[in-house]
């Protein structure tokens, strides 16, 4: 039987056995393989770190804390020496301990957020619940974290939260913004540079958009010349077609973890942009949201209407048929990049089953893959 | 990404949206908040929660009650979008439908769709059939802590006086005052507030219920000549005797003022293991309402903007037309045209039933004319309009459509139509179970009114149609030529109703209007000419 030396905590568990007793049997009914030893154990083993001294907030921080050992005891993602979901324990042992200061400030919304958002990454939780400790330790508000989850999350290969992230990243610590772009090591002074030129161009890492030297100098950089560097970063990429590179490869086989069952068809969705497309596979049509970080892929039904983009033949007939150069690249059936007048072969493009331009990039699907290649414009780091 | 909680879990709310509509099927937009929704419940009214159309909020709210808070596994309100599977029962004969679109209880819909539409609401049945707690969750919903609502919760009982109700003169006033003006009023909270609860209205003494039907009707409170303005609220009274008895007998006036009647149904004891469950968990819903499924004062607004808009058909609205009309008429009760109502009989101290008794030439089974001792007030009318609008917008829909008036017009007219029980209709053997059950009753007459109006091709031979369209463009500017042509088509409309229908309700109810528009014309021929 376990048990607790006299503490905040444990005066907690007291005063409250009744509320507590019953939200355990209510957990039971929903989890009947709910052990009522373990949930004791976890309690004892996990609790008291984050009861302190009964500060403000300890009593609903410790009450949120107890509904997620209930919730992931019963589902069996938490146990006393692990659990099947890795992200969890750690979460409990690491992330709310170090994270405590800031929990209490929201005690009844950040911890279950935190678990969600743990739970909503899959196999990068583990690692998300690591990093978030990181950031978090730069961070003065608990009211920030919920950006800084997301800054994390994104960069974790999220791609879906991108803008949000970006959005959010303007209201964080400039150190907490570097932290969760895992560039710790850069002057505070870069966070608003990375955030300029990510939002500019989410093809491109800040260590490819921003060069060391440039790095090193910026701590003793003039607000005008850091004024002039952010304005470059956030000029979307223009180059010639021979600086063009691939950029990303999005989508899988369902059985490798992606989202199609057979290779996929570019959709011509009038919303595509560099980093969403719609594509459609035997299992219906989806929208893809991508970027340097990862990729994301969800049923669209609403997309399953519109046509498959399709590679147009090369030729003059072509040209006079499907409209030449309209101030957008484009990919023709042979693999050839043409734009701004200027055209070149692209490797891989050859007999391409779907292609889509957007302003800045170009997309094409072929035969014997699950996946949808990305070429984007290429600019030296400044 | 987002994850629900499991069944059973009180914090549930159901995912939005709650009816998938075709053409719907596109994701909602991306909210960052996605990420932190899942298993775990994040409770803070801060979370910046994905924006959930309103009338799908109150569908959550609906289905959230249903699930977690009050046992009532009764879809009395139903509806179908195929022909329904049908199971005829022996004994009575009881006919069980297995309805084949989503269908309500009405113990849960009429409570919450009076809470929408700020109406009026009497909770009728017997002791422990959950009258009271059910009113409690609207107040919750509408965002007030249960404290506060058990707080605001009238009691009606034998020694409740005005002050008990409204509140009373400050002490200190009372003395010192040396004008009445002077006195102030120590108001009570409830007055102010959106929801409004009188349990057991019925105990309340008639003095304290005049001051009651004067905050109802009117939405003021008065005290010593000092008034308070009360919001527009919903109102949720309890009886636990539908027909009005009590210590004290309910005033006429104070009865007109409500709205719906909402009755509790008995428990099924085929679902004690639930109430068991409830007992052992300790679990007490209204103190587990969600955030998410309660309303702020703004959004509650904007429900009731939204409501108002939802537009009611010329078809069903003509249905509707032909449904009230055949309820005041009578063609006994006068000489003149615009005599023959039932009023016209209770005035002169008589019953609709020694009237209905004498030969009017119509078919008193088939008339509907014969089945109520009444008609449908001006107050009841729009009741009827409100509440099948918020029906409507509730299910979702664009418009109100036939079926939702047919759904919810009992329960709005269960108190309003008194029932002649000595009608020929009632003498059937299948109309016999309609003396008691008043739902199904006044159900069954507007199935009759509507296979009338169909029968009479009244959709698409309407007499007066064209003319109301006509007048509705307005008289100015009609030049005299047109206002003649119009006199003579309404001569000629009257000359043709007169030589070949008898004057049924509904042709009653057309003639008065045809009368109207002649006058109206007429009247302004008369200026024109005078113009010259």
């Amino acid at each position: 039987m376990p048990t607790l030396a006299p503490s905040f905590t444990r005066d907690w568990l007291a005063t409250r056995r009744e509320e507590l007793n019953g939200r355990f049997r209510i957990a039971k009914r929903r989890s009947p393989s709910l052990d009522p030893q373990a949930v004791l154990d976890l309690c004892a083993q996990l609790l008291p770190a984050l009861g302190g001294t009964g500060e403000e907030g300890a009593a609903d921080l410790l009450s949120a804390a107890y509904d997620l050992i209930l919730l992931h005891a019963g589902r069996g993602t938490l146990t006393r020496n692990g659990g099947s979901n890795p992200a969890v324990p750690v979460l409990f042992r690491e992330t709310f301990p170090s994270l405590r200061p800031l929990l209490l400030s929201r005690p009844r919304f950040l911890p279950g957020a935190l678990s969600n958002a743990a739970e909503n990454l899959g196999a990068r939780g583990e690692e998300f619940a690591r990093r978030i400790v990181a950031v978090g330790g730069r961070l003065e508000r608990g009211n920030d974290l919920p950006d800084a989850v997301a800054l994390v999350a994104w960069r974790l290969g999220e791609a879906r939260l991108r803008v949000e992230a970006l959005k959010g990243a303007g209201r964080l610590p400039a150190a907490a913004v570097l932290e969760a772009l895992q560039l710790g090591d850069w002057p505070p002074e870069a966070a608003s540079l990375a955030v300029a030129g990510l939002e500019a161009d989410g093809w491109r890492r800040p260590d490819d958009a921003i060069s060391e030297s440039t790095v090193e100098s910026l701590s003793k950089a003039s607000p005008r010349k850091l004024e002039d560097l952010r304005k470059a970063l956030s000029t979307p990429p223009r180059a010639g077609l021979g600086e063009w590179e691939p950029a990303g490869r999005v989508g899988d086989f369902s059985g490798f973890g992606g989202g199609f069952d057979e290779p996929p068809l570019l959709l011509a969705a009038p919303e595509t942009t560099r980093h969403r497309f719609w594509a459609l596979a035997a299992n219906g049509a989806f929208r893809i949201e991508a970027d340097i970080w990862g990729w994301s892929c969800r049923p669209d039904p609403a997309a399953a209407g519109l046509g498959v983009s399709e590679a147009k033949p090369r030729g003059i007939v072509s040209s006079i048929l499907f409209g030449g150069d309209d101030g957008a690249p484009r990919l023709d059936a042979d693999g050839t990049l043409s734009f701004g007048g200027e055209s070149r072969k692209v490797a891989g493009a050859k007999s391409a089953t779907s292609s889509i331009a957007a302003a800045d990039a170009v997309a094409w699907t072929i035969a014997d893959s699950h996946r949808i290649r990305i070429l984007v414009p290429r600019t030296p780091a400044l | 990404m987002s994850q629900p909680l499991p069944p059973r879990d009180p914090r549930q709310v159901s995912s939005s949206p709650t009816i998938p509509k075709p053409g719907a099927a596109r994701p909602r937009e991306f909210d960052v908040a996605d990420l932190f929704r899942g298993p775990s419940t994040v409770a803070d009214s801060s979370i910046p929660m994905a924006t959930v159309p309103l009338d799908d909020k109150f569908r959550q709210a609906y289905y959230w009650i249903v699930n977690h808070a009050i046992i009532t596994p009764y879809y009395d309100i139903e509806f179908n979008e195929a022909a329904p599977r049908s199971f005829r029962f022996g004994g009575a004969g009881t006919d069980v439908r297995l309805p084949t679109a989503a269908s309500f209880s009405s113990f849960v819909l009429l409570p919450l769709l009076t809470f929408a539409g700020r109406k009026k609401a009497l909770f009728v049945g017997g002791p422990g059939r959950g009258k009271t707690a059910s009113s409690l969750l609207m107040g919750i919903l509408a965002g007030y802590s249960l404290k506060d609502m058990r707080r605001a919760m009238q009691h009606g009982q034998p020694q409740m006086t005005v002050s008990d109700l409204l509140g009373s003169p400050l002490p200190k006033d009372l003395i010192q005052a040396d004008d009445m003006e002077k006195i102030r009023i120590g108001w009570r909270q409830w007055i102010k507030m959106r929801v409004k609860i009188v349990d057991e209205y019925n105990r309340i003494p008639t003095r304290t219920q005049s001051a009651l039907l004067t905050l109802m009707s009117d939405g003021y409170a008065e005290v010593l000549g000092q008034t308070v303005e009360s919001p527009e609220s919903a109102w949720f009274l309890t009886a636990n005797d539908d027909a009005g008895g009590g210590t004290y007998q309910v005033i006429e006036a104070l009865k007109d003022r409500i709205d719906v009647v909402i009755k509790a149904l008995n428990f099924n004891p085929r679902f004690l293991g639930d109430l068991l469950t409830r007992i052992e968990d300790g679990v007490k819903p209204e103190a587990l309402v969600p955030d998410e499924i309660k309303f702020t004062e703004q959004e509650l607004n904007e429900t009731y903007a939204q409501i108002l808009k939802v537009p009611v058909p010329r078809g069903v609205r003509r249905r509707l037309e032909f449904f009230a009309a055949q309820f005041d008429f009578c063609d006994l009760a006068a000489q003149e045209v615009e005599y023959k109502s039932k009023d016209t009989i209770h005035l002169a101290g008589k019953t609709l039933s020694a009237t209905c008794a004498n030969d009017c030439g119509r078919d008193k089974v088939k008339c509907l004319c014969s089945q109520t001792e009444n008609g449908l007030s001006v107050r009841s009318l729009m009741t009827l309009l409100t509440f099948t609008k918020t029906l409507a917008w509730f299910r979702g829909n664009p418009e109100v459509t036939p079926d939702d008036v047919r759904q919810i017009a009992p329960f709005v007219l269960h108190e309003k139509l008194q029932i002649n029980p000595t009608s020929p209709f009632f003498d059937q053997q299948s109309a016999q179970i309609f003396r008691v059950d008043r739902i199904a009753w006044l159900r069954k007459a507007w199935e009759l009114s509507c296979e009338e109006f169909v029968r009479l091709n009244l959709d698409r031979e309407d007499p007066v149609a064209e003319l109301d369209e006509d007048f509705d463009k307005g008289l100015e500017g009609v030049p005299m030529a047109v206002v003649e042509k119009q006199v003579t088509k309404i001569e000629t409309h009257l000359g043709k109703i007169a030589k070949n229908s008898k004057l049924y309700a509904h042709v009653q109810a057309d003639v008065l209007k045809l009368k109207y528009y002649h006058q109206r014309y007429s009247n302004y021929r008369r200026w024109l000419a005078l113009q010259g």
